[in-house]
C-alpha cells in the first residue's frame, strides 16, 4: 500500500491571494495549475498561531532534497515576486507547488514538466524574519511583511 | 504585406506541444489573433519525441539571445507560460507575437513576426541555452 500524502498546512491570511495565483494559473492553462489545486484543495486552512512549526511557508526558506541530490534551500516566492534570482523557487513549478504547506520530515512525490515522477524530502523550514517578528512580537513589525499584491499592475 | 516566402523549421518537444495547445485553445477567445498565430505555429512544427529522434529549439523556459535584424538590436529573453510573464525580469510570454515567434526556433534560424501594430520584423537567434532554473520549466 502506498504511504498517504502529507498534511498541508497554510495560513489562512495567505488564502485570497494562493486562490487568485490558481485562478491565473487556469485562465492561462499553466501546466503546473492543476496541480497547485488539488494541494490548495486538501489543505487545512489555520491562523499562524496554530501553524505545526516546520511548516513551508510563502516567502518562507525550505531546505529540501529531491530524490538522492544534493540538499538545496531557497526561498519560496509567489509566480509575481519571481525575479529569477538563484534562491528563489516560485510558488507556480512543480516543485513550489509541491511544497507549500509541507513540514520538516515530510516526503512529497510531485511529476516535473518533462513528466518524470520525483520525490521532494523537506529538511527544514523557516518563515521570513519579519513575518515571524510582528507575530512574536507586538504587530509593530506588520509593515514589513513583503505583499506581493503591492507590487503594481503585471502584464500577461 | 510581406510574408516570409519559405517560414524556418521549427522543433518543438512533445510535452511543450501539448501543453502550448491547451494555451491556444484557452486564449483564442480573448487574445484570438496571436492564439491563432500561435496556433499556426504549432500546426507547422516538427514534434520531437523519444520515437521521433530530435532535438527541439527553442522550449519553454529556454533563455533566448537574438537580434532584431532592422535595428541590429540584442535582446535576451526567457520564455515563459503566459501567467509566469514579466517582462521586467525579461520572461517574455509565449502568448506573445515575439514569444511565438521564437519557439522551436534553433540557433542561427531568422523568422519574420508580426508586431501588435501590424508592421513585419524579422529576428535571428543568436544563442539558446536551457539552464537549470528555479521556475521549474527544465528542471528542478
Amino acid at each position: 500500500m502506498l504511504p498517504a500524502l502529507p498534511e498541508v498546512f497554510i495560513p489562512v491570511s495567505e488564502r485570497m491571494k494562493l486562490n487568485a495565483v490558481v485562478e491565473r494559473a487556469n485562465r492561462w492553462a499553466h501546466p503546473v495549475a492543476y496541480f497547485l489545486q488539488s494541494e490548495l484543495r486538501r489543505a487545512r486552512f489555520c491562523s499562524v498561531d496554530a501553524l505545526p512549526p516546520g511548516t513551508v511557508v510563502m516567502n518562507g526558506w525550505v531546505s529540501y532534497c529531491v530524490d538522492w541530490e544534493q540538499p538545496r534551500n531557497l526561498k519560496l516566492v509567489y509566480p509575481r515576486d519571481y525575479t529569477g534570482a538563484e534562491e528563489q523557487l516560485s510558488l507556480l513549478s512543480p516543485l513550489g507547488a509541491a511544497l507549500i504547506g509541507l513540514r520538516a520530515g515530510d516526503r512529497m512525490p510531485f511529476l516535473t514538466l518533462d513528466e518524470t515522477f520525483r520525490l521532494v524530502t523537506v529538511m527544514d523550514a523557516k518563515p521570513d524574519a519579519p513575518t515571524f517578528a510582528h507575530r512574536v512580537h507586538d504587530g509593530n513589525a506588520a509593515n514589513d511583511t513583503d505583499d506581493p499584491f503591492d507590487s503594481g499592475p503585471h502584464a500577461a | 504585406m510581406s510574408y516570409q516566402a519559405q517560414l524556418p523549421d521549427i522543433v518543438i518537444s512533445a510535452e511543450d506541444h501539448r501543453r502550448l495547445q491547451n494555451i491556444a485553445e484557452a486564449a483564442i477567445q480573448s487574445h484570438s489573433d496571436v492564439a491563432e498565430y500561435l496556433q499556426e505555429e504549432l500546426d507547422r512544427a516538427t514534434v520531437c519525441s523519444t520515437a521521433t529522434d530530435c532535438a527541439p529549439g527553442v522550449r519553454m523556459g529556454s533563455y533566448v539571445e537574438f537580434r532584431d535584424d532592422k535595428t541590429g538590436r540584442v535582446r535576451s529573453v526567457q520564455l515563459a507560460y503566459p501567467a509566469d510573464a514579466d517582462p521586467s525580469n525579461g520572461r517574455i510570454s509565449v502568448l506573445t507575437p515575439i514569444g511565438a515567434a521564437l519557439i522551436g526556433l534553433s540557433e542561427g534560424q531568422s523568422i519574420e513576426w508580426q508586431t501588435r501594430s501590424g508592421g513585419w520584423k524579422t529576428l535571428t537567434v543568436l544563442k539558446v541555452s536551457d539552464r537549470k532554473n528555479a521556475l521549474g520549466y527544465l528542471d528542478v
